[in-house]
Protein backbone atom coordinates (compact mmCIF):
# COMPACT_ATOMS: atom_id res chain seq x y z
CA UNK A 1 0.00 0.00 0.00
CA UNK A 2 3.01 1.50 -0.03
CA UNK A 3 2.30 5.47 -2.24
CA UNK A 4 -0.77 4.35 -3.21
CA UNK A 5 -3.38 7.39 -2.99
CA UNK A 6 -7.19 5.96 -1.90
CA UNK A 7 -9.56 6.68 -3.93
CA UNK A 8 -12.64 8.13 -3.66
CA UNK A 9 -11.04 11.00 -1.33
CA UNK A 10 -12.29 11.42 2.11
CA UNK A 11 -14.83 14.22 1.67
CA UNK A 12 -15.88 14.46 4.98
CA UNK A 13 -12.62 16.42 5.63
CA UNK A 14 -12.88 20.09 4.36
CA UNK A 15 -10.18 21.55 2.55
CA UNK A 16 -9.77 24.05 4.97
CA UNK A 17 -9.32 21.58 7.91
CA UNK A 18 -6.22 21.06 9.92
CA UNK A 19 -4.24 18.49 10.20
CA UNK A 20 -1.95 17.89 13.52
CA UNK A 21 0.48 16.06 13.69
CA UNK A 22 2.49 16.11 17.08
CA UNK A 23 5.89 16.21 17.02
CA UNK A 24 8.19 14.60 19.54
CA UNK A 25 11.56 16.28 20.98
CA UNK A 26 13.90 14.11 18.69
CA UNK A 27 12.07 15.85 15.20
CA UNK A 28 12.71 19.05 16.93
CA UNK A 29 16.24 19.84 15.11
CA UNK A 30 18.71 22.62 14.50
CA UNK A 31 17.71 24.91 11.94
CA UNK A 32 21.80 25.59 10.76
CA UNK A 33 20.73 29.18 11.69
CA UNK A 34 20.52 29.53 15.78
CA UNK A 35 17.03 28.23 15.90
CA UNK A 36 15.27 24.99 16.12
CA UNK A 37 12.62 23.14 13.27
CA UNK A 38 10.91 20.35 12.83
CA UNK A 39 12.39 17.58 10.95
CA UNK A 40 11.93 15.89 7.82
CA UNK A 41 11.86 12.71 9.41
CA UNK A 42 8.84 14.13 10.79
CA UNK A 43 6.61 13.25 8.26
CA UNK A 44 6.86 9.89 7.07
CA UNK A 45 4.87 6.84 7.01
CA UNK A 46 4.49 4.33 9.72
CA UNK A 47 3.33 0.11 7.82
CA UNK A 48 0.53 -1.02 10.72
CA UNK A 49 0.63 -4.55 11.57
CA UNK A 50 -2.16 -4.59 9.33
CA UNK A 51 -0.05 -3.56 6.30
CA UNK A 52 -1.88 0.01 6.24
CA UNK A 53 1.09 2.50 5.42
CA UNK A 54 0.51 6.16 5.90
CA UNK A 55 1.03 8.90 8.40
CA UNK A 56 -0.96 9.44 11.44
CA UNK A 57 -2.79 13.04 11.91
CA UNK A 58 -5.50 14.15 14.20
CA UNK A 59 -8.34 16.47 12.26
CA UNK A 60 -8.40 19.41 14.46
CA UNK A 61 -12.28 20.92 13.84
CA UNK A 62 -13.41 17.39 15.12
CA UNK A 63 -10.92 17.88 18.96
CA UNK A 64 -12.19 21.14 19.30
CA UNK A 65 -16.20 20.26 18.36
CA UNK A 66 -16.02 18.41 21.98
CA UNK A 67 -13.70 20.97 23.78
CA UNK A 68 -10.67 19.87 22.99
CA UNK A 69 -7.57 20.93 20.82
CA UNK A 70 -3.94 20.73 20.12
CA UNK A 71 -2.82 20.28 23.86
CA UNK A 72 -4.23 17.17 24.59
CA UNK A 73 -2.77 15.93 22.02
CA UNK A 74 0.95 16.73 24.00
CA UNK A 75 -0.88 16.68 27.59
CA UNK A 76 1.70 15.89 29.79
CA UNK A 77 4.66 15.45 27.77
CA UNK A 78 7.23 17.95 28.09
CA UNK A 79 8.73 19.46 25.60
CA UNK A 80 6.62 18.34 22.61
CA UNK A 81 4.97 20.33 19.57
CA UNK A 82 2.45 20.49 17.86
CA UNK A 83 1.84 21.88 13.84
CA UNK A 84 -0.79 22.01 11.70
CA UNK A 85 -1.44 21.68 8.10
CA UNK A 86 -4.42 22.49 6.04
CA UNK A 87 -5.80 19.59 3.94
CA UNK A 88 -5.96 21.41 0.96
CA UNK A 89 -1.97 22.00 1.28
CA UNK A 90 -1.87 18.12 1.75
CA UNK A 91 -3.60 17.18 -1.16
CA UNK A 92 -1.77 19.71 -3.03
CA UNK A 93 1.14 17.97 -2.84
CA UNK A 94 -0.40 14.68 -4.16
CA UNK A 95 -1.52 12.83 -0.67
CA UNK A 96 -4.64 12.26 0.42
CA UNK A 97 -6.37 12.08 3.82
CA UNK A 98 -8.94 9.53 5.39
CA UNK A 99 -10.55 9.42 8.54
CA UNK A 100 -9.97 6.58 10.33
CA UNK A 101 -11.22 6.65 14.07
CA UNK A 102 -8.73 4.09 16.09
CA UNK A 103 -10.11 2.98 19.94
CA UNK A 104 -6.98 2.83 21.99
CA UNK A 105 -6.29 6.64 22.02
CA UNK A 106 -8.31 9.04 23.87
CA UNK A 107 -8.27 11.55 20.96
CA UNK A 108 -8.67 8.48 18.59
CA UNK A 109 -12.04 9.61 17.03
CA UNK A 110 -10.46 12.73 15.52
CA UNK A 111 -7.28 10.03 13.81
CA UNK A 112 -7.12 10.08 10.30
CA UNK A 113 -4.38 9.19 7.72
CA UNK A 114 -2.19 10.47 4.95
CA UNK A 115 -1.96 8.46 2.43
CA UNK A 116 0.59 8.85 -0.73
CA UNK A 117 4.58 8.91 -1.17
CA UNK A 118 6.43 11.37 1.44
CA UNK A 119 9.78 11.95 -0.99
CA UNK A 120 12.33 14.26 0.05
CA UNK A 121 10.61 17.48 -1.91
CA UNK A 122 7.46 16.12 -0.43
CA UNK A 123 8.14 16.34 3.07
CA UNK A 124 10.02 19.60 2.56
CA UNK A 125 7.17 21.51 1.82
CA UNK A 126 5.09 19.58 4.48
CA UNK A 127 7.62 20.92 7.01
CA UNK A 128 7.09 24.72 5.46
CA UNK A 129 3.52 24.46 5.01
CA UNK A 130 3.26 23.14 8.71
CA UNK A 131 2.26 25.85 11.29
CA UNK A 132 3.54 26.00 14.88
CA UNK A 133 0.51 25.16 17.03
CA UNK A 134 2.47 24.06 20.00
CA UNK A 135 5.61 25.06 20.44
CA UNK A 136 7.96 23.83 23.53
CA UNK A 137 9.39 27.92 25.32
CA UNK A 138 12.60 26.37 25.09
CA UNK A 139 13.57 23.47 22.22
CA UNK A 140 16.91 22.70 23.57
CA UNK A 141 17.70 19.21 23.87
CA UNK A 142 19.32 20.17 27.02
CA UNK A 143 15.90 21.09 28.36
CA UNK A 144 13.44 18.45 27.13
CA UNK A 145 12.00 15.13 28.66
CA UNK A 146 12.32 12.92 26.05
CA UNK A 147 9.34 9.73 26.42
CA UNK B 1 39.15 23.73 11.93
CA UNK B 2 36.29 25.54 13.58
CA UNK B 3 33.16 23.44 15.17
CA UNK B 4 30.39 26.04 14.80
CA UNK B 5 28.22 23.99 17.07
CA UNK B 6 28.25 23.63 21.02
CA UNK B 7 30.07 20.55 21.13
CA UNK B 8 29.85 18.46 24.35
CA UNK B 9 32.80 16.20 25.01
CA UNK B 10 32.64 12.96 24.06
CA UNK B 11 32.39 10.85 27.31
CA UNK B 12 29.79 13.60 28.30
CA UNK B 13 27.27 11.95 25.47
CA UNK B 14 23.93 11.32 26.71
CA UNK B 15 20.76 10.56 24.81
CA UNK B 16 19.76 13.90 24.99
CA UNK B 17 23.16 15.15 23.11
CA UNK B 18 23.15 12.98 19.91
CA UNK B 19 22.02 15.49 17.60
CA UNK B 20 25.09 17.41 18.42
CA UNK B 21 28.68 16.78 17.44
CA UNK B 22 31.82 14.96 18.73
CA UNK B 23 34.36 17.04 20.28
CA UNK B 24 36.96 16.87 17.41
CA UNK B 25 40.20 17.70 19.71
CA UNK B 26 42.05 15.58 22.54
CA UNK B 27 41.75 12.17 23.16
CA UNK B 28 43.94 9.13 22.36
CA UNK B 29 43.81 7.40 19.35
CA UNK B 30 42.69 3.78 19.88
CA UNK B 31 42.86 1.16 17.28
CA UNK B 32 40.55 0.68 14.71
CA UNK B 33 39.27 -0.48 11.32
CA UNK B 34 39.29 2.14 8.55
CA UNK B 35 38.24 -0.36 6.18
CA UNK B 36 35.09 -0.63 7.45
CA UNK B 37 34.40 2.37 8.61
CA UNK B 38 34.80 3.94 5.05
CA UNK B 39 32.46 1.68 3.73
CA UNK B 40 30.63 3.27 1.06
CA UNK B 41 32.49 6.36 0.25
CA UNK B 42 36.16 5.27 0.80
CA UNK B 43 36.57 5.40 -2.98
CA UNK B 44 34.77 8.36 -3.81
CA UNK B 45 35.53 11.47 -0.54
CA UNK B 46 37.45 13.78 -2.14
CA UNK B 47 37.72 15.75 0.88
CA UNK B 48 41.46 15.07 1.66
CA UNK B 49 43.18 12.45 3.94
CA UNK B 50 41.44 11.15 7.39
CA UNK B 51 42.39 12.16 10.50
CA UNK B 52 42.78 9.07 12.74
CA UNK B 53 42.01 10.68 15.84
CA UNK B 54 39.17 12.45 14.64
CA UNK B 55 38.01 9.28 13.18
CA UNK B 56 38.09 7.85 16.41
CA UNK B 57 36.56 10.51 17.86
CA UNK B 58 33.67 10.48 15.06
CA UNK B 59 33.49 6.59 15.47
CA UNK B 60 32.75 6.84 19.07
CA UNK B 61 30.49 9.82 19.22
CA UNK B 62 28.11 8.12 16.80
CA UNK B 63 27.99 4.97 17.80
CA UNK B 64 27.18 5.99 21.30
CA UNK B 65 24.38 7.56 19.37
CA UNK B 66 22.81 4.42 17.17
CA UNK B 67 23.36 2.68 20.87
CA UNK B 68 20.28 5.29 21.69
CA UNK B 69 18.36 5.40 18.58
CA UNK B 70 18.14 1.47 18.65
CA UNK B 71 17.18 1.13 22.11
CA UNK B 72 13.71 4.00 21.71
CA UNK B 73 11.06 2.75 24.12
CA UNK B 74 8.24 1.02 21.90
CA UNK B 75 5.69 3.95 20.84
CA UNK B 76 8.23 6.80 21.37
CA UNK B 77 6.75 8.86 18.85
CA UNK B 78 3.10 8.57 20.29
CA UNK B 79 2.29 6.68 16.86
CA UNK B 80 3.37 3.23 17.60
CA UNK B 81 6.93 4.27 16.22
CA UNK B 82 9.64 1.77 16.08
CA UNK B 83 13.31 1.63 17.57
CA UNK B 84 15.65 2.19 15.08
CA UNK B 85 16.77 -1.28 13.25
CA UNK B 86 19.86 -1.91 13.53
CA UNK B 87 20.32 -2.69 10.02
CA UNK B 88 19.65 1.20 9.36
CA UNK B 89 21.90 2.44 12.54
CA UNK B 90 24.98 0.22 10.60
CA UNK B 91 24.27 1.92 7.46
CA UNK B 92 24.19 5.58 8.99
CA UNK B 93 26.95 4.94 11.14
CA UNK B 94 29.14 3.96 8.29
CA UNK B 95 27.84 6.78 6.24
CA UNK B 96 28.33 9.37 8.65
CA UNK B 97 32.14 8.62 10.58
CA UNK B 98 34.46 9.54 7.80
CA UNK B 99 32.00 12.67 7.06
CA UNK B 100 32.76 13.37 10.35
CA UNK B 101 36.69 12.36 10.17
CA UNK B 102 37.10 15.20 7.16
CA UNK B 103 35.59 18.11 8.44
CA UNK B 104 31.65 17.46 7.54
CA UNK B 105 29.01 19.13 10.18
CA UNK B 106 27.85 16.43 12.02
CA UNK B 107 23.86 15.51 10.56
CA UNK B 108 20.61 15.49 13.04
CA UNK B 109 19.87 11.76 13.80
CA UNK B 110 16.00 11.61 13.11
CA UNK B 111 14.41 8.41 13.54
CA UNK B 112 11.77 7.52 11.87
CA UNK B 113 8.51 5.91 13.23
CA UNK B 114 9.42 3.06 11.05
CA UNK B 115 12.24 2.20 12.53
CA UNK B 116 14.54 4.01 10.09
CA UNK B 117 16.71 7.01 10.20
CA UNK B 118 16.71 10.53 8.91
CA UNK B 119 19.98 11.86 8.29
CA UNK B 120 19.24 15.78 7.77
CA UNK B 121 21.49 18.21 7.45
CA UNK B 122 20.28 22.26 7.48
CA UNK B 123 21.46 25.72 6.81
CA UNK B 124 19.59 28.84 5.74
CA UNK B 125 18.25 27.78 2.42
CA UNK B 126 19.70 24.84 2.00
CA UNK B 127 19.46 21.39 3.33
CA UNK B 128 20.52 17.86 2.75
CA UNK B 129 18.75 14.85 3.74
CA UNK B 130 19.78 11.17 3.65
CA UNK B 131 16.71 9.09 4.20
CA UNK B 132 18.06 5.06 5.59
CA UNK B 133 14.90 2.38 5.30
CA UNK B 134 14.83 0.28 8.25
CA UNK B 135 16.07 -2.60 6.06
CA UNK B 136 17.92 -1.84 3.20
CA UNK B 137 17.21 -4.00 -0.18
CA UNK B 138 16.75 -3.13 -3.86
CA UNK B 139 13.26 -2.08 -3.08
CA UNK B 140 13.84 -0.02 -0.57
CA UNK B 141 17.68 2.05 -1.04
CA UNK B 142 18.71 5.23 1.07
CA UNK B 143 18.04 7.84 -0.81
CA UNK B 144 19.38 12.07 -1.10
CA UNK B 145 17.27 14.42 -1.51
CA UNK B 146 19.08 17.90 -1.60
CA UNK B 147 17.42 21.56 -2.45
CA UNK B 148 19.57 24.66 -2.23
CA UNK B 149 16.32 27.40 -2.36
CA UNK B 150 18.95 30.28 -3.71
CA UNK B 151 20.21 28.47 -6.84
CA UNK B 152 16.42 26.57 -7.74
CA UNK B 153 18.31 23.76 -7.28
CA UNK B 154 16.72 20.55 -6.05
CA UNK B 155 16.98 16.82 -6.46
CA UNK B 156 16.81 12.84 -5.13
CA UNK B 157 18.33 9.80 -5.84
CA UNK B 158 19.70 7.04 -4.81
CA UNK B 159 22.76 7.13 -2.33
CA UNK B 160 24.83 4.61 -4.44
CA UNK B 161 24.13 6.24 -8.05
CA UNK B 162 25.08 9.72 -7.17
CA UNK B 163 28.02 9.72 -5.54
CA UNK B 164 29.27 12.75 -7.34
CA UNK B 165 26.67 15.19 -6.79
CA UNK B 166 26.33 14.20 -3.19
CA UNK B 167 30.02 14.94 -2.42
CA UNK B 168 29.34 18.34 -3.79
CA UNK B 169 26.22 18.74 -1.79
CA UNK B 170 28.63 17.46 1.42
CA UNK B 171 30.90 20.24 0.72
CA UNK B 172 28.28 22.62 1.63
CA UNK B 173 28.63 21.29 5.00
CA UNK B 174 32.03 20.96 5.87
CA UNK B 175 33.05 23.22 8.52
CA UNK B 176 34.56 26.58 8.33
CA UNK B 177 38.87 26.21 8.13
CA UNK B 178 40.33 28.75 10.17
Amino acid sequence: MTGARPSPEDESIADAAFLLRTINPRWIISDGAGGWRVASGAFQDLTDPDGTTAMSVYVEEILTSTGRGAANLIASRKGWAVVAITAEAVRAFGLSVVRVPIVDDPNGDAHAHVFGKKTGSTQKRLVAAAERRLWPDDADPDVIDTI
Amino acid sequence: MINAWAAPQVRDLSDRDINRPPSRIGEAVVALSQRDLLYPLRETMAFGTLDPVSLHLANDWTSRAMEVLTSLEPNWDSYGGRAVDPSAADYAKRFVVPLLAQGVSAPAFVPTSDGGLSLEWHRPSIQLVIGVPRHQNADNRPTAFFADDVAGDEWQADVEQTMPRLVEALSRFLIPVE
